[in-house]
């Protein structure tokens, strides 16, 4: 079975008196006037979305679960070897435009020129990064200097009470 | 084969075998009880959608555990009451308040079905079905737990035992003390409702 644990948060103390009596089969009456009572209740419906949810989730679980060793290592492989016909066909194009005579400087060549792409990338993001931290640095001290501390301070309160708020907000 | 004549523990056979699209008919055929325990346990629509799927994919999950000695229903029971008192522990409603809502709460009203009533008829089905959803959320977690599974979900007595893990004798007291407390807040509903009337 799945689990075990004791499903009693909130107990009664009125409860517990009751336990020694518990212990011999009680009858309870049965009460129909309290079941017609029940049946007459709206029943909350369930989307029809409901149902392939859960079983697009199902199946989901069952292929993560199948899956084996092998057939991991067997993806595997067939990504690498994926990878390994798209670079060799992109270096074999590469050669062709840049009139290399062999595969190997081919290669060298591509590599340096992606190398240098994600150098310029990386250089334009730490650029970008840079500037904004200027901005917000300047734009800070600026503000330091100009206010007053105890709207300064104001300030800060009302951030720190935006914050809680929206944790709240979020943990409800 | 007609997934629908064959009983939930032949079903749950034939999953474990591999045929995991059967999977479906358990869905098909529970959704609407447990949905409908979960939202009166908790009272709040969408969690109540987002914790019944959480409980059938445990209860996929967990089927090579399952024994077939036991009953399917009490079993499926008994991972979505679990799965709701950790629910409610999270969220730290051991005893559930319903202050700030009324009997029209929008959640609930959304989900109505129309009845072929007349209006009157409606507007009083609507208010003492409103007093009775009230009554039921007010019930101590104890209490309600065991109020729902008998009348709303119809377990047997034995059946509910075998869900919360209690003895059969306190289910029965508790069914019985539950009621009893029902009643005792329905008609005091009735007799301050009659009297603000009256003055």
């Amino acid at each position: 079975m799945v689990d075990s644990r004791s499903m009693e948060p909130h107990q009664n103390p009125a409860d517990d008196a009751s336990l020694s009596a518990d212990q011999q089969a009680v009858e309870i009456p049965e009460d129909p006037d309290f079941d017609q009572a029940f049946k007459g209740l709206p029943e909350i419906k369930v989307p029809q979305s409901f149902l392939p949810s859960v079983m697009f989730q199902v199946y989901e679980k069952h292929a993560r679960e199948k899956i084996v060793l092998w057939q991991v290592a067997l993806i595997a492989v067939l990504l690498l070897a994926g990878a390994g016909a798209f670079l060799s066909l992109d270096v074999l194009a590469h050669m062709e435009v840049g009139g290399h005579l062999s595969f190997g400087q081919a290669f060298s060549d591509k590599v340096d020129t992606v190398l240098q792409s994600f150098d310029q990338v990386i250089a334009a993001f730490g650029t970008l990064v840079s500037i904004s931290w200027s901005l917000a640095k300047g734009a800070g001290g600026h503000l330091v200097k100009e206010t007053h501390p105890l709207v300064l301070v104001g300030g800060v309160a009302v951030l720190v009470g935006l914050f809680v708020a929206v944790r709240r907000f979020l943990d409800r | 084969m007609d997934e629908t004549s064959l009983t939930d523990e032949a079903l749950v056979e034939q999953i474990k075998q591999g045929n995991i699209e059967l999977f479906e008919e358990i869905v098909a055929r529970y959704q609407r009880k447990l949905v409908n325990y979960i939202y009166r346990m908790i009272n709040d629509y969408d969690s109540a959608m987002e914790l019944c799927q959480e409980v059938f994919i445990k209860v996929f999950s967990s089927l090579d555990k399952y024994n077939p000695e036991y009953k399917f229903t009490t079993w499926i029971h008994r991972i979505s009451s679990n799965a709701t008192i950790d629910w409610m522990r999270k969220k730290k409603l051991d005893t559930y308040s319903i202050e700030g809502q009324d009997d029209d709460s929008p959640g609930l009203r959304a989900q109505l079905e129309a009845g072929g009533l007349s209006p009157l008829q409606d507007l009083e089905m609507n208010q003492l079905q409103g007093r009775i959803e009230q009554a039921i959320a007010e019930l101590p977690f104890i209490y309600r737990q065991l109020i729902i599974l008998r009348h709303l979900n119809e377990l047997s007595y034995d059946e509910i035992a075998s869900a919360v893990e209690l003895p059969l004798g306190t289910v029965k007291n508790r069914i019985f003390r539950g009621r009893e407390i029902l009643k005792g807040k329905l008609s005091e509903d009735m007799s301050r409702k009659g009297g603000s009337k009256r003055g």
